[in-house]
This record gives structure tokens, C-alpha cells and sequence, in this order.
């Protein structure tokens, strides 16, 4: 409700006059206070501004005046009454009962001057009073005048500026816009509060959120890559929904996931969660990087903790804004494989070079080349018949804010991108409403409630991109008959056919798949006195999934030879999944500060304790034998027992079946600082976990740091390059839980099926992971030392943080059980066994200045991490993790362990001097290095020979602006990266698979060049001694990306105030446009995949965009 | 004012305290069962019973290790380590099994160290203890075999680390072995009843003889394989025989490759095919008094629960990878149909007659008038199958082509036609143990013993007969000597695919001589084989080894 609504205006004509004095004479016996004022309008140049609805309920008065002044005859007249008044322009009198009524009224006119740092005027910049369409734009002395109400906020902006809020007070105004890039005086979003940057102590980077909006990006984890040093994001790519990229702050801490803690809005999320908020919403994000920033989240905030904090109502009138883009999606690459004939000359190649036969005879080879028989030898480019060349992507955001003592932000988006796998794409739907009320000078209340939603519909069938790399351009799609192909090569080949990876996505059947994640907080804030605020918040947080996938009938492709079908093509029983699974996370929490400043003391306590309850529960069904295909209800199935399946556990899913945890914590945070110079902090907390035994269940993690801000000394303070010098430290603990499972405390007995007997399947009990019950947390201790220096004017900021962050007690299936204790892999018990250490540089750089009206600035980040594991476990040094990794003391987390290759052999003379490799090694092959010279190449000559994490990533952007136009761009890039591509993803003719263009530089005899790109080619069958793991098959993996490059296009302030618009930007961006890669090998595989051996294509995107604000 | 700040906050977090504490933090898992509250019941002492079935499921694997063999090649070195011990790349990188069977252990020694705690009848708990002990013995007769050395571990640890034991002389293991099945065998019932409790397909007293028989003729104990085998040969056991054919059993014509005499040995070579070839079905899996330990499969489980032989074994066009396809060497083995040793063409005249899948009329000769299990065990060019797909004539040649044998056969045996339909979903039994092994081995051990005797030529007999087979010319063989050569044959294409053929290399010291390099029928080279005697053992994984430092110098006295 709007007080004004209420307010009847009385303003009468004025003519001025002399009023200096004005005296009043009055004598009545009952007069209504209206009257009073009227008789007063009557003899003087005073006039009267009141609500008539509050005044006309007053009872008549007795007056009697002579000669009086305006204030004598007002206390007179007003007296036991509950109504002020202010005097503003000499004859205004404003009645009221509260400042609000007063603020309405009062107009006045207001000059200023915009300048810059400098002192140099800000020509165009845009004032407008806050919440409302009342403004203007500076002229180009910088000058501007408005007619506005005492005591309300302009918002002063001009691009390249932080915007600047002030409160009317005086008639003429000076307003000095700093640079965006001079953040010291923001404010920072910090464990459970906010902090003035300048008072940090802690390593806390903050993030630009203008450059994380307005991109054709697929989540908002994937927008953050390059933007803050020591924070890498993967960006992997993958099919629409598992694009979304994975996070990791300063280095893997341990051995499995280390993964960082999300806080939205004071509530931990999910990394899924996180992903999918709408950038749109996001007015802050902090990233807290060292202990004594992170230790008030405990035992999660071992790897980092990243703080949102979602947009609110900023007050006043409704502001709208729209955003919205459409854009067009690409692969960055694609494999490239060889087409039919240079297939079929290789096959023969890899076929004498094995001692056999040629497959393909002269004539055949003829036809392949000529296409002159399509139906036995064709030449098919599968890529291009099973993905499309581009795929959509758009999106539409529509937000609303404003609001008096009740403030309001109601946002809502819709995001859509196609998948390159046709008929296939995601809808994403998000909306979020923060609303915050000022009950009462005391109380404060909010609530806070997002829901995303996340649909991926897919009238495809499931597309393996192993699959589209095992068919070879000699496999005929369709035949001319028009039936799918069966002929491979000049031969029926049932098992390509029925492979065929075109067929299955047109017929194989469907999928879909639903992500509901809805968060909804209240919370309170009591002030009883100023500097004490108690804090309260609930929340609950709703996920809740399901995926259904239809697996089709289908009929068996005919023989193109004789017509007879092929049995093995058909899929006989047609079936339906559906996977369900919900996860709920209740918080409560309550904390309490407490703040006196007092000379140069500043104290702040902060105490607080939480409490967490999650639950996870999943169901899957399947049922097959539908009487059609079309049919999606489960219920249409065979009720036949042997076509029904029910389980609580979804493969590849986590949690699956009934996960609980509970967490419960206490913690607090002193601060003190003297004069703005010294601050000292120490943080605490303790965190009770269900995922211990009793009796294990307490962690504890201190905190303490301290900044000197050398700046605000007496010898530096006057200097006029240096505007800022900080020095900070801190050490602290801090802890992870992550990676323990819910139970692995607890002494039980696994169930299920174990054997068939009776020809049945027979349930069984046996002993399953054996259980530790003294497990305990990750322990991390850190110790960060930082300089924050800005200079000339803070055009020129600098941090750089040192850190050392060493992980003890590190959480790992203890591989060193013998193995017969009989353990299979995911029974050996969690120990906290293995130690690793992080030690790391963080830089980042900013400059930001003008040469007129260019405004420019340009920023470069990079982090580098050494990474060493310090112990592993009780015995035995070395773990193998997954098919290529090692884990060794000494090493670094993510190392390859393979044979080193080194080039390949050029004579069988030099195989026979060369140790013994494998039975069928010949000239053209690899060489590996026989390490310990014992002339035999086996398990003991494996080296580590490359690491696939990037210890060292780099970032760099820069921005300009010219009057209207804004030109951005961000690139990130990682060096000392390797990755290993094994299978179809580089070996030719693997398991039957096609051959990529970069084969033909191989080896031949004819040209033994040991350095060439490709061993001799063979056929998997007889090529086990080339295909053994070795770092030939390892590309490199470095890169430098530019992730994203935006143009727009602001149109001037006055232009838009004739149409009513305070703001219209429209805008070009684009995501992933320009690679330069470290492999010059291979070249068709993104830099960004991951060590497999085929993957979804990594993407760029176009999008054209416009900003909107009403 | 300044009493009421402390105050607030103890309220405060008083409130917060108890919503913390009301929620306990006791939060147990939903899927497992606490270990005190278990073995309460008799139903617990089954279910936990159960799990030591485990061990004996999965029994198609067996197959694979023909492909370590002379009897075939096991083409995907990612599918089992066949493909790189036949190659002679035998080194400690792989596990040859040593893993999973230690992994039975501890399911066996867990059941049987706390057995004792559930209510039971004793001749239920007697009963229930010598099934998981004959089991137990059976896993460490296999570790012994294929490893020599062994820990021994009879009971389970508190401490894992108790484990890493020193590991106990090869002879050591297979007394133990032998002498728990001495121990048990005539506790346990000569049949079950089926039902719960009393399933067909646990452990019966024939079941542990034949365990017996196997361990002893493994290491030429022959006078006390001859007794065990001897005592099963007492339980009733006979070999399957198909009492009247149908008309699909005859629907391959064989007419052009042998020349039957009259109706009669069609009939005899039609009854002897479906006999032997039969016994591996689905359908006549009840009562198949043949059948002494099978490793049950059954349909519709998708690949939990299926034989996956309907998917390794047979060729592409009928939906197979041929994971495991024979070798020539083994086609080459089978008798004449007269009972008589086949004499092969060179492989030089082979090629050349099979001119790459065009062959001309010699190239049929050597599979004219074999021995019947030829034709029930293998798919060969121009043979017909329409059992399995109406119509399906086998033909080979050399090139580009997946899912398809590397040699130019691929294994018929061991396939259930009734099962085509779905990957993997095989509904017929893996035999491990079958009636015709007894036999034998019976037959082996007493010749070993006495020479050739009446009782060696009946139980010989009864196989050969079985399918379709002419009698042992006693005249012939009629040394020990002779016989020997005779019963090894025999046993070599009699269980052909069934996994015993990796052994019986090793234990008649020939690996050396039969691990040749292979070829197929353009006399190509498959694949080169090496042979060392020290593959005689497997080494143990080299995991293993760094987790238990005892191993190390046992490791080292195998030559690895």
C-alpha cells in the first residue's frame, strides 16, 4: 500500500511577497485545525500541505494569537496533537505525521555536477530519483538539474562507473562516479553477514556479475570459467543438462571429488543448483577462497565455499527489465573420419601388415572409389546424417523489483536449447520471488522462493556417440530398396546394422527427463537495539526427478542379399524405465551479532548454530512387452512377473535408494579493527555428523587472521600513486565430509539377489563393505598470505594471494586391504588415510582508465598450483585409479601412469635390439621405454607421464566503451594439460571402428618416419602391442579460448525518455568463438573434453540480444 | 539492557539446540541389516547360505578358458584374459582369478564362522555347514590349480590385514580341500526336493565325489579318483539321452556330409546328435540325470541373470560377438565317424581348397563322416542351422567384418536355440560338473592304475554311445598306453568348451607342444602363441602381491 494514495494535495496559487515578518492574528473559540490553516493562507504567504483524510478527524481548538510568528501560532494550535511540521522554502509548510508524508512533499530543486575521480566531468550521465521515472542526463560540463523531494536517493550511472545512490539533502550536489574496477569501498558478501572490502582479512574474490549475464551460456557455472584466479571451472562437453561444468577452488585437495560448498541466499545448494540459477538474478557472488573466509562452513569448506546472494526489491516504483537473446549453437569440431575409399586402402594396409589377406580386391576398391555401387561399398559421413549442423539456443527473462517497506523482486525465465541430437532439447523454466518487509523499526521478515525446472525431451533414441564412432563410411545407411542398410564393405554385417546409430535415433524410441528443484527460505531479522540483530532462517530444499525412456520394438532389418530378415537386428521386447528420485534438505539456523564501534575501536561478535537434516529416496520401474510403442503410461506393460523390475537403486545415479545425513553446528566470529587500519578475526566452528559413530561424530575448525592496511599509515596516506596497500594473512582449519559415505560407519550386511537355485533367483545376506567406526573428517589446514594494492587513483588494482593448503586425514577406500580379505572394489573400508598438499600463486590485474570518451579496461588473472601427494596409506606407495591414473606419493593428483612411448620402431633390426616388447611388435610400431634396462618391456617400465588436471589456468578480459558502444571479452586458457584418447577417439579400425583423418600420416615402410602421427595401422584383432595404455595415445590439451565476446549497443538517454524507456541495449554475443590449441596431432578433438573415447561435441554459439528496462 | 543481549542469545540457541537435538543424528542405512540383529531365525541362516552360492554362478566363464587353450581363440583381450595368456603374455598385470574366488572365501568363512548362532535342528545346521564347506573346498582346489600357493584361510579375519597370510605349499591347499570333502560329502543329501531350502542345484552328495574325483585326477591321485568317481557312478547319475527324435531334431540334413549306412545310423547319428547336443538345453534342464553341478541361468533378466554363451559364442549374423570360436586344432580332433583318429589336409591344400569362402568340393572331405559331436559342437562352412534360424546356412571368409570368427568355425555347443531373441538371455545351465566328466576321469585314473579293463571300455563306451558312436576297438588300444592317448582324445572333444581343457594341457604336460601359433582357413596367422612352463601356474596379480608382501617370493619361485 502506497501512503500516497491516500494524501489529497491542497496547494493553493501563490503570489510571493514578502515574508520575512509575516505575522498572524487569530482569535477563535472552536475552530477546526483546517480553518486555522486556511486563515493563516489568508494572511500570510505560507501555505499548507496536509493530508485532509489525517487533519479532518481532529477536534475543534481554542486559539488566541497577536502579532504571533508562524511557529508560535502552529505549537499553539497543534499542541497535544501528534502532528509535526517542517517549514522548507521559507512558505512551505508541510503538516505530517511521519517522515514518509513529509519526504512526499517536499520538492526541491536540485543542482549538481558529475564528475570522475579526476575531478573531470561525466558528460551523459543518467540521475534518476530511485524507483521512479523522474531523471535526466548530465550535460557535457557534467551539470544537471531536477526538481525532486527532499530526502529521496538519485541513481547516478554512467557506463564505465559504479553506480552511485545519494540521498537529497542540500540543493546542490557534487557526485564523483568512481571507476567500476575501483571496488574497494563494495561491499562483500562473507559467511553469514557482509563486510566492506576494504575491512577484509580473508582471501575473498568477488565477481563482475555483468560479465556472467547476457551470454549464451548453457549454466551459470560454465559462465564463471577464466573470471577468478584459482577457481577452475571445467566446462566438458555434453549433450543438453550435463553441460553444466564442475568447479574446483585452488587445486585437488584429495583424491576424489573436491568439489566446492554452494551458499544461495544463506542456504547450501547443490552444484546442480547452482548451475541452473538465472544469471539475471545474481547481484552478488563471493568466492571464499582461504580459511579464515571459509571456516564458518566447517566440515564442508574444505574446497572453497561460493556465496550468492539473489537480487531484492531496490525500493520505490516498479522497475521491469526484460532480457532475451536467440542464438545458434555449432560443435567447435568435429572427429574427422575418413571417408570409404581411404578406409578401404588403409583396411588393406592394416591387413598385409598383419600377414593376411587384402579385403578389398582392385574392382571392389574401383567401385568404393568411383560410388558406382552404392548398395555394397558406400561412402557414408555419419556425423552428418545422425547430428544436426546447428542447434538453437534462446532465452527470455522478465524481472520485476521495487516497493516501499514491503520490496519486492519477482523474476521469471525461460531458457531453451536444442541438443545436435535431433528432436532433442531442454526447456528451462525459472522463477524467483525475494521478498523482504520492514515490519516494524525492530523487526524485519523475508522470504525467498525459487523453482527451476528442468525438462529435456528427447523424440530420439538414445544416440551412443561410441556407436556413431564404431560404424565405418562402408556401412550403408539406407540401402536403395529403402531399408536400412545391412551391407558393410561389400558383406552383411547384422552386428553394424543393428548398431546403426541413424536407425536407433529414428526408431530406436524416446526419452525424457524432469528436474523440479524448488528452494524456499523465511527468515527474520530481530533488532532490538542498534548493532544487535538476531537472525533466524528455514528452509526447505525440494529436488525431485524423473527420467522415463522408452527402448522401442523393432523389426529386423532384411538381408539386402537374400531378403531373409536378420534375427540379430530386431530389438524383440519393447520396454519402458522410469527412474524417480527426490531429495529433500531442511536447514534451520539462527545467529546473533552484535557491533560497537567506539574512538577507533570497532568490535563485531557473531554467534550462530544450524541444524540440517537430508533425505534422498529413489524407485525405479520397468516394465516391458508393450502391446505398442506409443504407449507411456508404465501401467500399459505385461503385468507378467519377468517383465516387471523394481528397484530402489537408479544405475549412475547417487544417492540412490534411502540416503540420510544430518548435520548439526555451532559457530561464531570476532572481529575487531582500530582505525580502519588493523583488523584482526577469528572465526569457530563445530559440526556434529550422523556419518560417524558416536563418539567421532564433533569436528572443530579455528580461525584466525589479520590485514594491515599500510595505505591509511601517516606515511603513505598522502601519496599520489599509491591509492591502496593492504597486506593480509590468515591460518585455519577446515574440514570435508564429501567424500564419506552416509554409512560407512555402520556394521551391516548387504542383501539381494546372489544365485539362481530352482532355476529362480534366491535372495542372499552377505558381509559387504567392511565398516570403520573410527572414521573421521578431512582435515585441511591452510595459511594465506595477500597484498590488495591499488594505484594511481585505483586505475591500477592488483591481488595476489599465497596460499598453502595441506589435506591430511583425506578419506579413501583403502585399496591397501590384501586382497584376500576378500574385498571387492567397492567393499574396501573409508579410511582417512593420504595426505596432499596444495601450494599456490593467485594474481589478478586490473587497469581501467579513459581517453575521452573511450573508456576502457583490461584485467588478467592466472593461478598456478603445485600439487603433491604427501602419503597415501598404511602400505604400499602406489594407487591405480580408474584405467589411466596413479596415485604416488610425491605426485601430483590426476597423473597418467603408462608406458612412455618413444616414437616408433623403423626396422625390425631395431625391435629385436630394443627390449622385449610384445610377441607380435614389428618395424612401425610404438617404442617404449624400457625404464629399469632390464630389456623387457612390462608392468615395471610404466612411468607417470602427464597430468590431465590444469594446475595452471589463466585468464584474461578486457572492455571497452565509446559513447553507446560496449565491446567485452573474456578468454581463459590452461597449459600443462594432457589428455588421454583412447580407443575409437584415435586408434583406427578399433573393435571394427572407422579410421580418422589423421592416420594418414602413419608409419609405412616405404616411409619409416619414427616421429610419424600413427604407428603402422593394424587392426585391433592383431594390434594389442600398439594399443597397450602409453602416453602416444595422450594429446595435448592446452588451450587459450575466448569464452565469450559480446558488442552492444546502448541508445542515448534522450531518445529513450521521449518513448518512456529508461534503458534499450541491443547486443551481439558470442560463447567459445576462437580456440588456439596446444595439439597439433590430432586437431579434431575439443581441448576441453575429458580422457575418453567418444563424447558429445563442445559447442560455440552466436546470439543477438536486447536489454530492456521500463 | 546490557543484561538482555547475553540473554537473547542463550534463548536463542536454546530453541536452536533442542530442534538439533530432537532430530537425532542416529541415522542408519535402509538397505543393510546391522549384524547384531542378524542370525536370529533359520530363514537368516538360509539367506546367508545363499550367498555362498555366489561362487558357483556366472558358470558360462568357464568357456573362456578353452580360449587359453588349443581349443580355441577368444578374439577381445578386454573380454577375459584368455586372449593374452593363449598369446603367452602371462604376466603378474593379470588377475587369473584370484580376486573374486578369495572374495567367495570371505562370503564362505563369514557364514561358516557364525552359523552356529541361528536356531537350527542340527541336521539342518550339519547339512547346511557341509554345503558351504564342500564349496569352500572347491574354491581353493580352483586357487590351488591355477595358482599353486595359496593362503589359507579357514576362518574369517577381525583385522583384514590378518589376511595377507603366508600362502600354504600347492599340496597343502588340496588336502584340505580333499580332506573337507571327505569330511562332508556323505553328510549331504543325495538329491534335493526343491523348495525353499531344498532348491535343485546346492551341493548333494554326488556332487562333492565328483569334486573329489576331479581334484584327485588333477593331481594324478589315481587310485583315490578311481574311489571317489566310483562312489558318484553309485548315485544313480546317467548320461542324457533323447528317447524319441522329433522332426525338428532332424531338421539339418547331414546326408551330404555322411553316408549313412540305412535308416538305422541315420536314426543312431540323428539320436546321438540330439543326445549330446541337447543336454546343454533349457528345456531339459528338469531331471537330467546327467547333470551333477550346474551354474544356473534363467530368461528374461537381461544380463544379470542369462547364459551369456547365446551371445559370445555364436556368429554375427545370429547376434553373437564369436568371443570364444574353435580352432582347427580342435575341429581336427574329432574321430572319424568309424571311431577312428582323423587324419587332416596340410593347411597349405586346406587354403587352397577353401580359396577365401569359394571352396571347391575337396575342401568338404574333411568334414565328411566325423564324429557326430563334430556336427552337434561346431558351425563350419555351408553347414545349416535352421534350429536356430530357419534357413541359416554358416559361410566365412576373410576381411572386414565385426562380431565374426577370426578362424572360420564357431561354437555350436553349449547354444540353446530357444533363446534368440534378446542379448545375453540364455536360459540353459553351464554344467561344471557333468556325469560324462566322471566317466572319464573313471576311466582315466583306473587306467592310470591297472591298464586297460572291461569296466574303462563300458563307461567309455556309454559316452561314445550316447552319441551316436561306434564301440572302442578293444583290439586297438588295448595298452595302457594306447588307452591313455584314446581317453585324452576323448575327453578333449567329449568336453570341448566346458573349460577343462586349460588344465588337462597343463597336468599331461603337452601345453608346450599344443599351444601353437593359430591360423584360419586361408592358413592366415590368427594368432602367434608362445608357451612358457612356468604358465603352467598363473602368477598372482601383481595388486595382490604389493598388498601382501608373503607373496613376493612365491612369485618369484614361479618365474614371474
Amino acid at each position: 500500500m502506497k501512503l500516497s494514495l491516500f494524501f489529497l494535495l491542497i496547494a493553493l496559487q501563490v503570489s510571493a511577497v514578502n515574508y520575512a515578518q509575516e505575522t498572524i492574528n487569530m482569535k477563535a473559540e472552536s475552530i477546526d485545525l483546517k480553518d486555522v490553516f486556511k486563515t493563516i493562507e489568508k494572511q500570510t504567504s505560507y501555505r499548507f500541505y496536509y493530508s485532509e483524510e489525517d487533519f479532518g478527524t481532529y477536534n475543534p481548538i481554542f486559539i488566541n494569537a497577536e502579532k504571533a510568528g508562524i511557529s508560535e501560532v502552529l505549537k499553539k494550535a497543534l499542541k497535544g496533537t501528534d502532528i509535526k511540521w517542517k517549514i522548507i522554502n521559507k512558505t512551505k509548510v508541510v503538516l505530517y505525521k511521519n517522515r514518509e508524508q513529509l519526504l512526499e512533499q517536499i520538492m526541491m530543486p536540485v543542482k549538481g555536477v558529475v564528475v570522475n575521480e579526476s575531478g573531470q566531468p561525466v558528460q551523459g550521465a543518467s540521475v534518476v530519483v530511485k524507483g521512479s521515472t523522474t531523471g535526466t542526463t548530465t550535460n557535457d560540463k557534467g551539470e544537471f538539474s531536477l526538481e525532486v523531494p527532499e530526502g529521496v536517493t538519485l541513481l547516478v550511472s554512467a557506463v564505465g562507473f559504479i553506480e552511485q545512490e545519494i540521498t537529497v539533502e542540500n540543493q546542490s550536489i557534487n557526485i564523483v562516479l568512481k571507476t567500476t574496477e575501483a571496488k574497494m569501498d563494495e561491499v562483500v558478501v562473507v559467511a553469514y553477514g557482509t563486510q566492506k572490502r576494504v575491512n577484509l582479512s580473508g582471501a575473498v574474490n568477488t565477481l563482475n556479475t555483468s560479465q556472467v549475464i547476457n551470454r549464451p551460456v548453457t549454466s551459470l557455472t560454465n559462465s564463471l570459467q577464466g573470471l577468478i584466479p584459482g577457481m577452475v571451472v571445467l566446462a566438458r562437453p555434453g549433450d543438453v543438462g550435463s553441460d553444466i561444468g564442475s568447479i574446483n577452488v585452488r587445486g585437488r585437495g584429495n583424491l576424489g571429488t573436491s568439489g566446492p560448498l554452494f551458499i544461495v541466499d544463506g542456504v547450501p545448494v547443490t552444484a546442480g543448483d547452482f548451475a541452473r540459477i538465472n544469471p539475471a538474478d545474481v547481484e552478488s557472488m563471493s568466492v571464499l577462497k582461504d580459511a579464515s573466509a571459509a571456516s564458518l562452513y566447517g566440515s564442508r569448506a574444505a574446497y572453497g565455499v561460493i556465496l550468492v546472494t539473489t537480487k531484492r526489491g531496490k525500493g520505490g516504483k516498479a522497475v521491469v527489465n526484460y532480457n532475451g537473446y536467440y542464438g545458434a549453437q555449432k560443435a567447435t569440431v568435429l572427429p574427422r573420419w575418413l571417408g570409404s575409399y581411404d578406409y578401404a586402402v588403409l583396411s588393406n594396409e592394416a591387413a598385409v601388415n598383419a600377414g593376411g589377406t587384402v579385403p578389398f580386391k582392385a574392382p571392389q576398391l574401383e567401385k568404393i572409389k568411383n560410388h558406382s555401387s552404392l548398395d555394397s561399398f558406400p561412402d557414408t559421413d555419419w556425423y552428418a546424417l545422425a547430428l544436426r549442423s546447428s542447434a538453437p539456443i534462446t532465452e527470455h527473462q522478465v524481472n520485476v523489483s521495487g516497493g516501499g517497506t514491503t520490496r519486492y523482486y519477482f523474476s521469471g525465465a525461460y531458457f531453451r536449447q536444442g541438443s545436435l541430437i535431433p528432436d532433442k532439447d531442454l526447456n528451462r523454466y525459472s522463477f524467483r520471488t525475494n521478498v523482504e518487509s520492514q515490519v516494524s523499526d525492530q523487526f524485519k521478515i523475508g522470504a525467498n522462493l525459487s523453482y527451476i525446472r528442468d525438462h529435456i525431451n528427447s523424440e530420439s533414441g538414445d544416440l551412443s556417440f561410441v556407436s556413431l564412432n564404431r560404424v565405418t563410411p562402408l556401412l550403408v545407411n539406407k540401402q536403395s530398396n529403402g531399408e536400412w542398410g545391412s551391407m558393410n564393405g561389400g558383406v552383411i554385417d547384422a552386428t553394424l546394422a543393428a548398431d546403426n546409430p541413424v536407425r536407433k535415433l529414428q526408431e530406436g524410441g524416446r526419452n525424457s527427463s524432469t528436474g523440479n528443484r524448488f528452494i524456499g527460505t523465511l527468515n527474520g531479522t530481530f533488532t532490538p537495539v542498534k548493532g544487535l540483530n538476531f537472525n533466524g532462517l528455514v528452509s526447505y530444499n525440494n529436488f525431485n526427478s524423473i527420467n522415463t525412456a522408452f527402448v522401442n520394438r523393432m523389426d529386423p532389418i532384411p538381408n539386402f542379399i537374400t531378403g531373409a530378415p536378420l534375427n540379430s537386428t530386431a530389438v524383440t521386447v519393447n520396454q519402458l524405465t522410469e527412474n524417480w528420485q527426490n531429495v529433500t534438505n531442511f536447514l534451520s539456523q539462527v545467529t546473533g551479532s552484535y557491533e560497537k564501534s567506539r574512538n577507533h575501536h570497532f568490535g563485531k561478535l557473531l554467534l550462530g548454530s544450524s541444524y540440517e537434516n537430508n533425505y534422498a529416496r529413489s524407485l525405479r520401474a520397468v516394465r516391458k512387452n508393450f502391446v505398442i510403442n506409443d504407449l507411456d503410461d508404465i501401467d500399459a506393460g505385461s503385468t507378467d512377473p519377468s517383465n516387471n523390475e523394481v528397484s530402489g537403486e537408479i544405475p549412475n545415479v547417487t544417492p540412490s535408494g534411502i540416503q540420510q545425513y544430518a548435520l548439526f553446528s555451532i559457530f561464531g566470529r570476532f572481529n575487531y579493527s582500530y582505525s580502519e587500519k588493523y583488523f584482526f578475526e577469528a572465526n569457530f566452528r563445530a559440526d556434529e555428523a550422523s556419518r560417524f559413530a558416536p563418539g567421532h561424530r564433533w569436528g572443530y575448525y579455528p580461525s584466525f587472521s589479520g590485514a594491515w592496511r599500510i595505505s591509511e599509515e601517516r606515511f603513505l596516506k598522502n601519496s599520489s600513486w599509491l591509492s591502496e596497500l593492504k597486506l593480509r594473512g590468515s591460518w585455519g582449519k577446515l574440514g570435508n565430509i564429501n567424500n564419506v559415505g552416509n554409512y560407512d560407519f555402520y556394521d551391516g550386511l548387504t542383501s539381494g539377489t546372489v544365485a539362481i537355485l530352482d532355476q529362480k533367483q534366491q535372495d542372499g545376506v552377505s558381509p559387504g563393505k567392511l565398516f570403520n567406526p573410527t572414521l573421521s573428517w578431512e582435515k585441511v589446514t591452510m595459511t594465506n598470505i595477500g597484498i590488495e594494492a591499488g594505484f594511481i587513483k585505483n586505475k591500477l588494482t592488483l591481488q595476489a594471494d599465497l596460499f598453502n593448503k595441506v589435506t591430511e586425514g583425506i578419506l579413501l577406500q583403502d585399496e591397501s586391504v590384501p586382497a584376500e580379505a576378500g574385498l571387492s572394489s567397492s567393499q574396501y573400508p573409508s579410511r582417512n588415510i593420504g595426505k596432499v598438499q596444495n601450494k599456490g600463486i593467485e594474481l589478478s590485474v586490473n587497469y581501467t582508465d579513459r581517453i575521452g570518451e573511450l573508456r576502457y579496461s583490461i584485467g588478467g588473472n592466472l593461478a598456478k598450483v603445485k600439487n603433491e601427494i604427501l602419503a597415501l596409506s598404511n602400505s604400499g606407495t602406489d594407487m591405480l585409479t580408474g584405467t589411466y591414473y596413479i596415485n604416488r606419493v610425491g605426485e601430483a593428483v590426476g597423473s597418467f601412469y603408462m608406458y612412455q612411448a618413444n616414437g616408433l620402431f623403423v626396422s625390425d633390426q631395431e625391435v629385436a635390439q630394443h627390449a622385449t616388447q610384445f610377441s607380435g611388435t614389428k618395424a612401425g610400431d610404438i617404442k617404449y621405454i624400457d625404464q629399469n634396462g632390464d630389456k623387457v618391456i612390462n608392468g615395471d617400465d610404466r612411468v607417470i607421464t602427464g597430468n590431465d588436471v590444469p594446475y595452471f589456468n589463466y585468464g584474461l578480459n578486457a572492455s571497452l566503451s565509446y559513447k553507446g558502444f560496449d565491446l567485452a571479452a573474456i578468454g581463459q586458457g590452461v597449459s600443462g594439460v594432457k589428455v588421454y584418447l583412447a580407443n575409437e577417439a584415435s586408434q583406427a579400425f578399433f573393435n571394427g571402428a572407422g579410421v580418422k583423418e589423421y592416420v594418414l600420416g602413419r608409419w609405412t615402410a616405404e616411409n619409416p618416419d619414427p616421429n610419424a602421427a600413427y604407428p603402422r595401422v593394424l587392426r585391433s584383432a592383431a594390434n594389442s602391442q600398439n594399443l597397450q595404455l602409453s602416453s602416444f595415445w595422450l594429446f595435448n590439451a592446452d588451450y587459450f579460448r575466448v569464452k565469450s565476446l559480446s558488442l552492444g549497443y546502448s541508445l542515448p538517454g534522450q531518445v529513450l525518455q521521449r518513448a518512456r524507456i529508461k534503458g534499450l541495449r541491443i547486443y551481439l554475443s558470442s560463447n567459445n568463438p576462437f580456440t588456439i590449441r596446444g595439439d597439433k596431432k590430432m586437431k579434431d578433438f575439443d581441448p576441453e573434453s575429458a580422457s575418453t573415447r567418444a563424447s558429445y561435441p563442445q559447442l560455440k554459439s552466436y546470439s543477438l540480444g536486447i536489454n530492456l528496462t521500463l | 539492557m546490557k543484561r538482555f543481549i547475553p540473554y537473547s542469545f542463550l534463548f536463542l540457541f536454546f530453541i536452536q539446540f533442542l530442534v538439533g537435538c530432537s532430530k537425532r543424528l542416529e541415522l542408519t542405512p535402509q538397505d543393510q541389516i546391522s549384524t547384531n540383529a542378524f542370525w536370529k531365525s533359520s530363514r537368516d541362516a538360509l539367506l546367508a547360505l545363499n550367498a555362498c552360492y555366489s561362487s558357483l554362478q556366472y558358470g558360462f566363464n568357464y568357456a573362456y578358458d578353452d580360449g587359453s587353450s588349443d581349443n580355441a581363440y577368444a578374439q577381445y583381450p578386454w573380454e577375459s584374459n584368455a586372449t593374452y595368456i593363449s598369446a603367452g603374455n602371462v604376466d603378474p598385470s593379470l588377475d587369473a582369478g584370484y580376486n573374486s574366488r578369495y572374495q567367495s572365501i570371505r562370503t564362505l568363512n563369514y557364514f561358516l564362522d557364525n552359523i552356529d548362532k541361528a536356531p537350527l535342528d542340527d541336521a539342518t545346521k550339519g547339512r547346511y555347514i557341509a554345503e558351504a564347506r564342500a564349496i569352500r573346498a572347491f574354491v581353493y582346489y580352483q586357487l590351488a590349480a591355477i595358482f599353486g600357493p595359496a593362503p589359507l584361510l579357514k576362518s574369517s579375519y577381525t583385522d583384514p590385514l590378518e589376511a595377507a597370510a603366508e600362502p600354504s605349499p600347492q599340496a597343502e591347499v588340496l588336502n584340505f580341500s580333499i580332506s573337507e570333502l571327505q569330511a562332508v560329502a556323505d553328510i549331504l543329501p543325495v538329491s534335493y526336493a526343491s523348495g525353499t531350502g531344498n532348491e535343485a542345484g546346492r551341493i548333494t552328495r554326488g556332487a562333492a565325489w565328483a569334486m573329489l574325483t576331479r581334484i584327485q585326477l588333477h593331481f594324478a591321485k589315481w587310485a583315490d579318483a578311481v574311489t571317489s568317481a566310483q562312489k558318484v557312478m553309485g548315485l544313480g547319475y546317467q548320461l542324457f539321452r533323447v528317447g524319441t527324435l522329433s522332426a525338428a531334431d532332424r531338421s539339418d540334413d547331414f546326408a551330404s556330409f555322411i553316408d549313412f549306412a540305412n535308416d538305422a545310423d541315420k536314426e543312431k547319428f540323428y539320436k546321438g546328435m540330439a543326445s549330446y547336443e541337447q543336454q546343454f538345453w533349457a528345456a531339459n534342464e528338469l531331471g537330467n540325470k546327467e547333470i551333477i553341478l550346474s551354474s544356473q541361468a534363467i530368461t528374461n533378466s537381461s544380463y544379470e541373470w542369462g547364459n551369456g554363451l547365446n551371445t559370445l559364442l555364436p556368429p554375427s549374423v545370429l547376434g553373437g560377438w564369436s568371443s570364444i570360436t574353435p580352432t582347427q586344432s580342435l575341429i581336427n580332433a574329432y574321430w572319424n565317424r568309424n571311431g577312428t583318429a582323423f587324419t587332416p589336409a596340410t593347411p597349405a591344400v586346406r587354403a587352397s581348397n577353401f580359396n577365401d569362402g569359394n571352396p571347391n568340393a575337396s575342401f568338404y572331405s574333411e568334414f565328411k563322416n566325423r564324429d557326430t559331436r563334430l556336427y552337434a559342437s561346431v558351425l563350419f562352412p555351408s553347414v545349416t542351422w535352421n534350429r536356430y534360424s530357419d534357413g541359416f546356412t554358416f559361410s566365412w571368409k576373410s576381411g572386414v567384418n565385426n562380431n565374426n570368427s577370426k578362424i572360420g568355425y564357431n561354437f555350436r555347443k553349449l547354444i540353446d536355440p530357444a533363446y534368440v531373441a534378446t542379448e545375453w538371455d540364455g536360459a540353459q545351465d553351464f554344467p561344471i560338473i557333468r556325469y560324462a566328466e566322471v566317466l572319464l576321469a573313471y576311466a582315466e585314473a583306473k587306467n592310470e592304475v591297472s591298464g586297460p579293463d572291461a569296466a574303462i571300455y563300458t563307461a567309455l563306451n556309454d559316452i561314445r554311445d550316447r552319441a551316436g558312436m561306434p564301440a572302442i576297438d578293444q583290439l586297438v588300444y588295448n595298452t595302457k598306453e594306447k588307452l591313455r592317448d584314446l581317453i585324452r582324445n576323448e575327453r578333449r572333444i567329449e568336453l570341448a568348451g566346458e573349460g577343462q581343457r586349460y588344465f588337462d594341457i597343463r597336468r599331461w604336460g603337452i601345453a608346450s607342444s599344443v599351444m601353437s601359433s593359430i591360423f584360419d582357413l586361408n592358413n592366415s596367422r590368427v594368432q602367434e602363441r608362445t608357451w612358457n612352463d612356468k604358465y603352467i601356474l598363473m602368477p598372482y596379480p601383481q595388486s595382490a602381491v604389493d598388498r601382501n608382501a608373503k607373496l613376493a617370493s612365491v612369485q618369484a619361485a614361479k618365474g614371474y
